[in-house]
């Protein structure tokens, strides 16, 4: 029977809210058994039931492992770790009886609150913990009192310590540096993020073009926003054509240095969601590569690992649609491949367009009245095409499509005519935000376009799009500056997008400052404050050094007045009284070495012989006739050892 | 009184909370969590706040000692405390080997009773008392050890055989054999705890308080409890077997006498009689050895 006089109830309630938001995301099983744990616990109490048996407690230990195990196909991992952790609590929940028991269901309270970060950083969430973090530990004030007393004074003094603590917090914050990175390599588990674009590119197979709101990345420029044709956003790059998907070329290439396009930058830093790939997303053409970042031949960045965190990165891009470079005979194989066969009608038609075409430019010119004259229609809702020929069907048939449809079908055109093209991914505009001065830029946007290989001129961004559907380019971001548009859209907007535009913005701070705070944010701000960047070292050490010194004032202040020992002889002496002291022996002033000796023979028995001896060797040394020096050396030794238990 | 040094050191929820950070530290860094990282800050904090109040809670404590206690040698002592803090104290331990006296919250002055561990024979002015206590959140234990000046005499336990030649005459007929020894004084208010048979009961009937008898020993009729007619050479000993003696006799109500080669108390009865008489043996110096 588990001690009645336990302040239970209020760990489990900080134990429940704690677990409260773990319930999304975990497993229904482990949240019901938890919560069936809970309700035992402050049910046995109640009802004074014994604790559960011990078989079947391993019987329930071994079903939560197998559980877990079945799941989640393993016991590393975030989601696997939380599950496990969550078990682990309700064993313990089941068993707990003593205080000790329940101080540990504490400690795995703190840590299920802590998990809850590896899955949302959120300001909701960040603020909810305050919460059971609080209640944990006015539970823990509320364990260690010996007698029990009234929660009121448990919060009061939980909010003493928090509030010493904050402070505190703040500065280690600031201050700790934190190597970033997987230590155990556990990175969070794949497949959660939502994102409008893919490894592959299938125009026609996939019917539902990602419609999500959710953000892709925010972008805080430095000096204004560009011109809304000139946001296209660089992803990934196909050149592979199948027959039916896209998909990117095998042998790439890094570049060394981005292309040296001559021309103003333009500079921003991208606040990336995460989507568990390496894509870097940069405006057309990115003039620099980020850290920790490389760039393609084809201008793509890539991360050197998968991006399962928000991150955040700067960047500078040329905002020119024309790459000037000379093309290698690898770049030309690749940007000519055609499928064996498929789709003739669609080779035929270009033919006819290479016949007729003075000069490459010319051709393209041919292209865009083809497609801006022709019954094409822009929709996100496509009928399928399916099979062989999907193209063949899609520019003679049905002549529906979204930018992938017409950005693959102008790349199979050119590359038909013989002019290299590939297709180029990413994501086109975004929404200003006004409160936070900074571009949304939603997974909505994502968008296809195409390069053209021109003679003597370079890669040409091409974006065929734009020819059957203006506004799926030109609407949509709203400018900072413009002061009438501003008034205008203040009288439009209603207040609840307002304030979700302020939430938006408030959420944007908290990702690039708080959650973005990595070393070279902690670095940059000591730049700016005019320290060195050694100095953050410095700052801990110092902080360190401050708390040691403060620690031995505080010893040194309260410290136990001890008389200087007057020669060696009372050194030695004087050493085998502490030894004493801290079998919890004090002698007493008056105290000579003999009366101290029986004192100890008669309150420590076991200690009676060896200080005894220390006495008398004592006083014969001190007040014998002649100092010898082998009773000197026989006193050191009894000193030095250790006491008889 | 003497101000101990005052120590705090974490306790083994403490060392759990420390791995703890460790572990929040580790996995927010592997996670790039910086909210994680924000929160094992803040516990640390906490942790670290705790620390500095854990000491001041303890260091707060004022204690002295509020009378004279006594008691016999190997047996708990009841100590009558004062305690104050200069500022409130929460959770404190008051402990000395024996029992600990447990205070929820020290504002005012308030007068703890302390049971002392068993002590040695002999009159103590100096006593040890320790002051635990695991406020504010049990990660740290601070502890403080004060010297009390005190005044506590403690009487040599009582051992041995009983009373050999002057035992009370066996079947009690009590009150004339004792009259022939000894002369009736009268009667005095009775103390607590007197034996029945001393309780003058006609005289307290009449009167408003419990009276009880008073007697008067003779020489020569008293009995001499005598260190020197005593056996053996080991002083301890002696002074058990005289404690002894003095608490049957006292009991009997037969006035006695104790002799000590350095202190001699003369024939009588009642307990400030009683209480002569065990000090004196408590006081007894302690044999010389070696």
């Amino acid at each position: 029977m588990a001690d009645p006089r336990l302040p239970r109830h209020r760990l489990l309630l900080a134990l429940g809210l704690a677990l409260l938001p773990h319930v999304l995301h975990l497993a229904p099983w482990v949240s019901a058994l938890f919560l069936a744990g809970l309700a035992w616990n402050a049910l046995s109490l109640v009802r004074e039931w014994p604790p559960p048996n011990r078989w079947w407690l391993a019987a329930l230990a071994t079903a939560g492992f197998a559980g877990v195990s079945l799941a989640f196909g393993s016991f590393t991992g975030r989601d696997a770790g939380v599950a496990l952790l969550t078990l682990m609590t309700t064993l313990k929940l089941l068993e707990a009886r003593d205080r000790r028991d329940y101080l540990l269901l504490t400690v795995l309270g703190y840590f299920l609150v802590l998990t809850l970060f590896l899955f949302d950083q959120g300001i909701p969430v960040t603020l909810y913990t305050f919460l059971p973090i609080f209640l944990l530990t006015a539970a823990l004030g509320d364990l260690s009192a010996e007698q029990p007393r009234r929660y009121r004074h448990h919060l009061r003094t939980t909010g003493r310590l928090l509030v010493g603590a904050l402070p505190l917090a703040l500065v280690l914050f600031v201050i700790v540096p934190r190597p970033a990175g997987g230590l155990w390599g556990g990175t969070p588990d794949p497949g959660r993020g939502v994102t409008g674009l893919s490894e592959r590119m299938a125009p026609g197979s996939v019917t539902d073009l990602a419609q999500s709101r959710e953000p892709a990345f925010r972008v805080a420029f430095d000096d204004g926003i560009p011109a809304s044709e000139d946001l296209y956003w660089r992803g990934p790059v196909f050149w592979h054509y199948d027959g039916r998907a896209w998909s990117p070329r095998d042998n790439r290439r890094w570049r060394r240095q981005p292309p040296g396009t001559p021309g103003a930058t333009v500079d921003y830093t991208v606040t990336l969601e995460p989507h568990h790939r390496r894509w870097l997303f940069a405006l057309d053409q990115p003039a620099s590569i980020p850290a920790q970042a490389a760039l393609t031949d084809d201008l793509q960045l890539l991360r050197d690992r998968d991006v399962h965190r928000r991150i955040s990165y700067e960047a500078s891009s040329h905002l020119d649609d024309t790459l000037a470079e000379s093309l290698t005979a690898l770049d030309r194989h690749h940007g000519l491949a055609l499928p064996a066969n498929g789709n003739p009608r669609l080779r035929q038609l270009a033919n006819e367009w290479s016949e007729r075409a003075v000069d490459d430019r010319d051709l393209l010119a041919i292209a865009r009245r083809h497609f801006a004259e022709g019954p094409y229609r822009y929709t996100l809702q496509p009928p399928a095409l399916g099979g062989e020929n999907g193209m063949d069907r899609f520019l003679f048939t049905t002549r529906e499509g979204y930018c992938e449809h017409y950005a693959a079908a102008l790349v199979l055109l050119m590359r038909a005519a013989g002019v290299p093209a590939r297709v180029v991914t990413g994501y086109q505009g975004g929404e200003y935000n006004a409160a936070g001065d900074f571009l949304l830029v939603r997974q909505s946007d994502a968008h296809a376009w195409a390069e053209v290989w021109l003679e003597g001129i370079g890669w040409r961004r091409v974006d065929p799009t734009t020819w059957i559907s203006t506004a799926r380019v030109e609407a949509g971001v709203e400018r900072p500056g413009d002061a009438a548009a501003a008034v205008a859209a203040a009288t439009d907007l209603a207040w609840t997008r307002r304030v979700g535009q302020l939430w938006d913005a408030l959420d944007y701070r908290w990702t690039r400052w708080v959650l973005g705070f990595d070393f070279s944010l902690q670095r940059r701000l000591l730049e700016r404050l005019h320290l060195p960047v050694h100095s953050l070292v410095l700052v801990a050490a110092s902080t360190i050094a401050l708390l040691l010194a403060f620690a031995a004032y505080r010893r040194w202040a309260t410290r136990r007045p001890t008389p200087r020992p007057a020669d060696e002889l009372d050194r030695l002496f004087l050493r085998y009284c502490r030894r004493l002291e801290r079998r919890g022996i004090a002698r007493r002033a008056e105290e000579g070495p003999r009366a101290l000796a029986e004192r100890v023979a008669r309150q420590h028995p076991e200690l009676a012989t060896r200080t005894r001896l220390v006495a008398e060797l004592y006083t014969r040394l001190r007040y014998g006739r002649h100092a010898d020096p082998a009773t000197r050396r026989r006193l050191a030794r009894l000193v030095r050892q250790r006491l008889p238990r | 009184m003497t101000r101990g040094g005052t120590r705090a050191r974490p306790t083994r929820t403490g060392l759990l909370f420390l791995g703890l950070l460790v572990v929040m530290f580790l996995a927010s860094m592997n996670y790039g969590a910086n909210v994680g990282f924000f929160f094992t800050f803040l516990l640390a904090g906490m942790a670290l706040a705790a620390w500095p109040l854990a000491h001041a809670n303890v260091a707060a404590v004022e204690l002295a000692t509020e009378a004279p206690a006594e008691g016999f040698a190997g047996r708990p002592i009841a100590l009558e405390l004062a305690a104050e803090a200069s500022r409130p104290a929460h959770e404190l331990a008051l402990h000395n080997r024996g029992e600990p006296c447990s205070l929820t919250t020290l504002h005012a002055r308030c007068h703890p009773r302390l049971a002392l561990g068993p002590l040695p024979r002999g009159r103590h002015r100096r006593i040890t008392v320790e002051i635990h206590s695991l406020y504010p959140l049990g990660l740290f234990h601070a502890r403080r050890s004060l010297d009390l000046d005190a005044e506590i005499l403690v009487f040599p336990a009582p051992a041995g055989h009983a009373v050999p030649d002057c035992a009370p005459a066996p079947g009690r007929e009590g009150e004339q054999g004792r009259q022939s020894e000894v002369d009736f004084a009268g009667v005095r208010p009775a103390l607590p705890g007197e034996p029945p048979s001393r309780i003058a009961w006609k005289a307290s009937a009449r009167s408003q308080e419990t009276l009880s008898k008073a007697w008067e020993g003779r020489e020569g009729s008293a009995c001499w409890l005598d260190w020197d007619r005593l056996p053996g050479s080991d002083t301890e000993a002696r002074l058990s077997q005289l404690a002894r003696w003095v608490l049957e006799c006292e009991r009997g109500g037969r006035p006695y006498a104790l002799r000590l080669p350095a202190a001699t108390v003369p024939p009588g009865t009642g307990r400030p009689h009683r209480h002569r008489c065990l000090e004196a043996l408590a006081c007894h110096p302690e044999a010389p050895r070696g």
